[in-house]
């Protein structure tokens, strides 16, 4: 596992590279914004890791992806729109091992939107 | 009064049996409004078997601009689906249609900041400094634009389809043969609607459609099983065959017409697992070219529908009133021009096991 200073500014933050999969669940209207789902500052394809049933996404098989994960957690972003009582659901694992914020369940607010952007371990 | 109190009690208790997915139909099953769930369906009350195919499932993620596509095909017994059974009542009809779209969007900045988010993202793997305060205000920027602003989309279409039904009617003019008085008659008919979609999140999609379709009378015809005797007689003996035919009877008529729909649904949240689609008031606005002898129609009504969380286990009912200005002349009461039922679709994602491996 490669670990690294963020940068010389960065003062004492550090963080590593993992391997994270994932889990996504939605209710039927949520529509997930295109190219706006990142783990630790990389970009899932939304597209590619949809599954047979249009509302799960998952990473597949032997599948992963390597984001960064900082002393404070895993900054996941994910942003979508939905109707009123719509809601979306996901698990990430770090390295085979799932999150202690797991399941994140992020419900429509008062615009339609459901979006989560927080530092999350 | 009693009799209606049963009714809700009764149709309360057949929605938490009743599997389906979002409805936002009228009586027929008809919308104006175009909803992502839409499969294969087996509506109870149209006795349908339906079949489509469609990119809905790109819906799943929103880009600036979308071509929505489908097509779909659809046989049921006009008689109901225990006729279909008995063997009884049997009128096939079948239609099939073709549907495409024009999905605009309404987060054509935040995705455009998302693109260059994504873009950042995977010209720095090694997660630097820089890269990572750059995405961090791009997000900022993102965060207040949809703080300001509903969630909004437009959708355009256009439908066009053929419908068929083959049926027998009963004339009662030919006095040479009883057996020739029941004509097979062959409707083929059409139909073509453009409509827009505009969906305002939370809460509300509205809908409207301009449509233009050849069809027929058959609704207002009356139906009856006959029985038709034979008897042959060679020297003393008697040979006897019956057979049963079902047939319309009344002055049958094919013609045009312009449909006009309307559809407003609102979007709730009834409890932690059941969420309620409301179509607050529809209305189908039927209008006769051509023929004098059928009258213009204007419908409306009101109807509820329940979805678990996930979009599944639904059901719903529905007030309408067939003839707002008694056009029919059937009644002068309003409320004898008024329709009552319980609608329950059940998908083909949840008769499928595949498309929901849990």
């Amino acid at each position: 596992m490669k670990f690294f200073k963020l940068s010389p500014i960065a003062k004492g933050k550090s963080g590593k590279i993992v391997a994270v999969t994932y889990s996504l669940k939605k209710s039927a209207n949520v529509t997930f914004l295109d190219n706006g789902f990142s783990i630790g500052y990389t970009h899932i394809d939304l597209v590619q890791d949809q599954d047979i049933d249009p509302d799960h996404f998952s990473t597949k098989g032997s599948q992963k992806y390597l984001c960064l994960q900082e002393e404070s957690g895993l900054q996941v972003t994910l942003y979508a729109g939905g109707m009123s009582g719509d809601f979306w659901t996901l698990d990430i694992q770090v390295d085979g091992v799932p999150l202690l914020a797991n399941t994140i369940k992020v419900y429509t607010d008062t615009k339609g939107n459901l979006d989560y952007n927080k530092l999350t371990k | 009064m009693k009799t209606v109190y049963f009714i809700f009690l009764f149709s309360a208790i057949l929605l938490s049996e009743a599997k389906a997915q979002i409805l936002a139909e009228d009586s027929k099953g008809e919308s104006s409004i175009i909803t992502k769930n839409s499969n294969i369906s087996f509506n109870p009350g149209e006795t349908a078997l339906s079949a489509s195919w469609n990119n809905f499932r790109k819906l799943a993620i929103e880009k600036p601009s979308q071509v929505v596509w489908g097509i779909s095909a659809a046989g049921n017994n006009r008689e109901g689906l225990s006729d279909l059974f008995n063997g009884g009542k049997l009128t096939p009809q079948s239609k099939a249609n073709i549907f495409i779209g024009f999905r605009k969007s309404y987060q054509t900045t935040v995705l455009e900041l998302l693109k260059r988010i994504k873009e950042i993202e995977n010209a720095n793997p090694d997660k630097n400094e820089a890269a990572i305060r750059a995405i961090k205000q791009l997000n900022k920027q993102i965060e207040d634009n949809r703080s300001t602003r509903h969630t909004q989309s437009l959708t355009t279409y256009i439908n066009a389809g053929l419908n068929a039904a083959n049926f027998k009617l009963y004339k009662d003019d030919n006095t040479s043969s009883l057996s020739k008085r029941f004509e097979k008659v062959n409707f083929r008919g059409g139909f073509v609607d453009l409509g827009l979609n505009y969906e305002y999140a939370p809460r509300w999609i509205f809908g409207i459609s301009l449509g233009y379709e050849r069809y027929n009378n058959l609704d207002s015809l009356g139906y009856t099983n006959y029985t038709l005797t034979n008897t042959t007689t060679v020297n003393t003996s008697q040979l006897t065959t019956e057979s049963k035919i079902g047939a319309y009877q009344g002055l049958y008529m094919a013609y045009n017409r312009l449909n006009v729909k309307t559809d407003a649904l609102y979007f709730g949240r009834v409890s932690e697992d059941y969420r309620l689609v409301w179509n607050t008031l529809y209305t189908r606005i039927i209008l006769p070219l051509q023929e004098k002898q059928i009258n213009k129609v204007f419908q409306a009504g009101t109807a509820i529908n329940f979805y678990k969380s996930e979009g599944k286990f639904a059901g719903g009912f529905y007030l309408q009133s067939n003839d707002v200005f008694n056009s029919l002349h059937s009644t002068d009461r309003f409320h004898e021009r008024l329709s009552f039922g319980i609608a329950a679709k059940y998908t083909f994602s949840s008769i499928m096991s595949r498309d929901f491996a849990k």
